[in-house]
């Protein structure tokens, strides 16, 4: 049987769908209980509103690279497991690495002609295991990862956020000196990106514009990677 | 079992390092959510970021928690949104997309990355010239092939050294006063 027809079947699309639906009703459900609590804990109304407007907008450009993503995988995988992995659990950033170690596992290299039903269900397997460490891991430790913050601090008060800056930092230098590295232009992207964030956020901060924080990543993102058509 | 024991040497040190460096802006609510909905660095944790900047509270607090997790829970919906009707629109109509949005696809993370970063170090500056020289130096070793020694792609040891590095520096100057 073509791979793709088992692929594409649709036993696959109710498997996925079944995960999707659940992330959905999940967000839902945070996104209800979320406002009652945050009412009741004196949030305002319009920081509710705010929270919201701000990351809908910053939502749109990575859910644009994240479906751009989705079509290499589409073409390659099928269009069920596709659209699961990318709502549940996985990041485009691994899963057609993941894909591709699965299928090279049984010797076939991911989107040729040798592409085989073994091969699809390796590949998947692999997406699938490559992701559940993440769930393992945070679902095991993430209660015990306050009081690893406390300790790393020992205890100091004033040394708990730094700790936590200096995790988050780090982590995103990681992710930057790769294209800074590279000088091409996803370096100047990068640089054009992080230069209009901080001049907008400078700006919105001094000037107290409340729709400019909205706004700003997306106007980053969108300056960063539109710098590319004028040259 | 070989094609998961390669993707798992390439990115198990994400699984690690991934909750601990970001649940601190995520908060506990939060970081469940990103892990269950998936990519978190270029996703989940901007919109987390974004929502807590934008409503002017601070991460970490329960008020914090509260707004990250809504954050979050608006880019799923927003993402699996756009993810839903692409997967149904067919690869052909995505496909005859113009060139010119494709292209600039290439483009989004670097900028967001770029802007995630500079939005977290302009409130730390210090730590942020510490982290960036780090990884840089990390990232330079590993693509002179000096890390090739260790198994697998050895990303994970510049992700660790980065995280870990500069926690471990930047209680060291805290201690000495140059930070605070």
């Amino acid at each position: 049987m073509d791979y793709l027809e088992i692929a594409n079947s649709t036993p696959m699309w109710i498997a996925a769908g079944t995960a999707v639906l659940l992330v959905l009703v999940e967000a839902i459900i945070f996104v209800r209980k979320s406002i009652k609590d945050g009412k009741k804990m004196g949030l305002k109304d319009e920081q509710i509103k705010t929270a919201i407007k701000s990351s809908a907008y910053s939502s749109i450009g990575p859910s644009l690279a994240i479906l751009a993503g989705m079509i290499s995988l589409l073409v390659t995988i099928g269009g069920p497991i596709s659209w699961m992995r990318l709502s549940f659990i996985g990041s485009v950033m691994f899963e057609l690495m993941a894909a591709g170690f699965g299928t090279e596992a049984v010797g076939v290299e991911l989107g040729s002609a040798n592409m085989s039903a073994t091969a699809y269900a390796t590949a998947v397997w692999t997406m699938v295991l490559g992701g559940m460490g993440w769930i393992l891991f945070s679902a095991l430790f993430t209660d015990k990862l306050e009081s690893l913050r406390t300790k790393v601090a020992d205890g100091s008060k004033k040394l708990i956020p730094i700790i936590s800056s200096s995790a988050m930092l780090g982590a995103f230098a990681y992710m930057t000196s790769d294209k800074i590295l590279m000088v091409d232009r996803s370096t100047i992207a990068l640089a054009v990106g992080a230069v209009v964030m901080l001049i907008l956020m400078t700006i919105s901060d001094k000037k107290d514009i409340g729709w400019l924080k909205e706004w700003g990543l997306a106007i980053s993102m969108f300056t960063g990677y539109s710098i590319n058509f004028c040259f | 079992m070989a094609g998961a024991v390669a993707i798992w040497s390439s990115i198990a040190a994400f699984w690690v390092v991934e909750p601990v460096s970001y649940y601190p802006i995520l908060g506990i609510p939060g970081t469940y959510l990103a892990f269950i909905s998936g990519n978190i660095s270029n996703l989940r944790l901007p919109a987390s970021a974004v929502a807590q900047e934008a409503a002017g509270v601070e991460p970490g607090t329960p008020k914090g928690s509260i707004i990250s997790t809504l954050g979050i829970s608006t880019s799923i919906l927003i993402n699996v949104t756009f993810l839903t009707i692409g997967v149904f629109a067919g690869s052909a109509a995505l496909e005859s997309l113009p060139d010119i949005i494709t292209n600039a696809l290439d483009y989004i993370l670097p900028a967001l990355f770029g802007a995630i970063f500079a939005n977290f170090a302009k409130d730390r500056p210090k730590i942020g010239v510490i982290a960036l020289t780090i990884s840089i130096i990390m990232t330079a070793l590993m693509n002179r092939g000096y890390l090739s020694f260790l198994p697998g792609i050895p990303s994970y040891a510049v992700i660790i050294v980065s995280v870990f590095g500069t926690i471990f520096i930047s209680k060291k100057l805290f201690e000495k006063g140059i930070i605070e």
